[in-house]
């Protein structure tokens, strides 16, 4: 299977796929003074700005994360000593995922659903591989 | 003799009587998104099962998803409410979940 590049891909992607499909809901409901309206679930609106400002904090801290790369310098074996670019940000691409899909757990299951516990095994198992591979990079594996 | 369900009439126009059914029997237009899904999911799988001996199931069942998205969209432009919002937040739910397989599966089907 592919690697960390490929898995931060995927986890960006489904959160600004999720993002756009909202906002063509909420844009739709708009224009045409619809009965029903996505923005009269409250749920869905707070989702999609936690979603964003995840985004926003995963830009910041890649850049600096890319910054201090480039200022860094290799000092012992063939890797970066703090771990650098290959730690930051995928975790924060990782939380971005997690509102998305908590909130569409909830639309189909509820709030207090029981079905909880599946969505926590999911998250805590995308976690998982997500310290496997920035582990495999980090020591000197291929990023793909 | 009393009747289990009104029946519609063409009073408001032939529009309403979409509304009125749904009215009636509120399951059916849930029941009709979901037959577009299953139809739109099954027949996309089995094509390609045919074409190429195996089938990108996360593909399909997204399209599906976003066919249903469409459309329950289209539901909500009536006067006579067609759909509530929870069918709506169950279907946008549903997409964000179905996208997030659809993205992790990519890597089996890249070279």
């Amino acid at each position: 299977m592919a690697g960390q590049i490929s898995f931060v891909k995927s986890l960006l992607l489904t959160s600004v796929f999720a993002i756009c499909i909202t906002l063509f809901f909420l844009g739709f409901a708009l224009d045409n003074n619809t009965s029903v309206s996505i923005a009269d679930d409250p749920n869905f609106n707070s989702t999609i700005e936690k979603a964003l400002n995840n985004l926003s904090t995963y830009r910041i801290e890649t850049i600096n994360a890319t910054e201090s790369f480039y200022a860094s310098e290799i000092q012992e074996g063939e890797t970066v000593r703090t771990g650098g670019q290959f730690k930051l940000g995928p975790s924060t691409a990782l939380s971005s995922t997690d509102n998305v899909l908590q909130q569409g757990f909830k639309s189909i299951f509820g709030e207090d659903s029981e079905f909880g516990f599946i969505f926590s095994t999911l998250i805590i198992f995308l976690s998982f591989m997500l310290g496997l591979y920035i582990w495999k990079t980090w020591k000197g594996g291929l990023p793909d | 003799m009393a009747n289990l369900f009104d029946f519609p009439n063409l009073t408001g126009g032939f529009d309403n009587v979409f509304g009125q059914l749904a009215q009636q029997t509120i399951l059916f237009p849930i029941m009709f998104l979901v037959f577009i899904f299953v139809v739109i999911f099954f027949s996309g799988t089995t094509s390609q099962i045919y074409r190429r001996g195996d089938a990108d199931f996360p593909l399909w069942a997204l399209v599906s998803f976003l066919t249903i998205d469409l459309i329950a969209l289209l539901m909500t432009l009536s006067e006579t409410q067609i759909i509530n919002i929870q069918v709506l937040s169950i279907c946008l739910g549903g997409t964000f979940l179905v996208a997030f397989w659809f993205f992790m599966s990519r890597g089996r089907f890249e070279n």
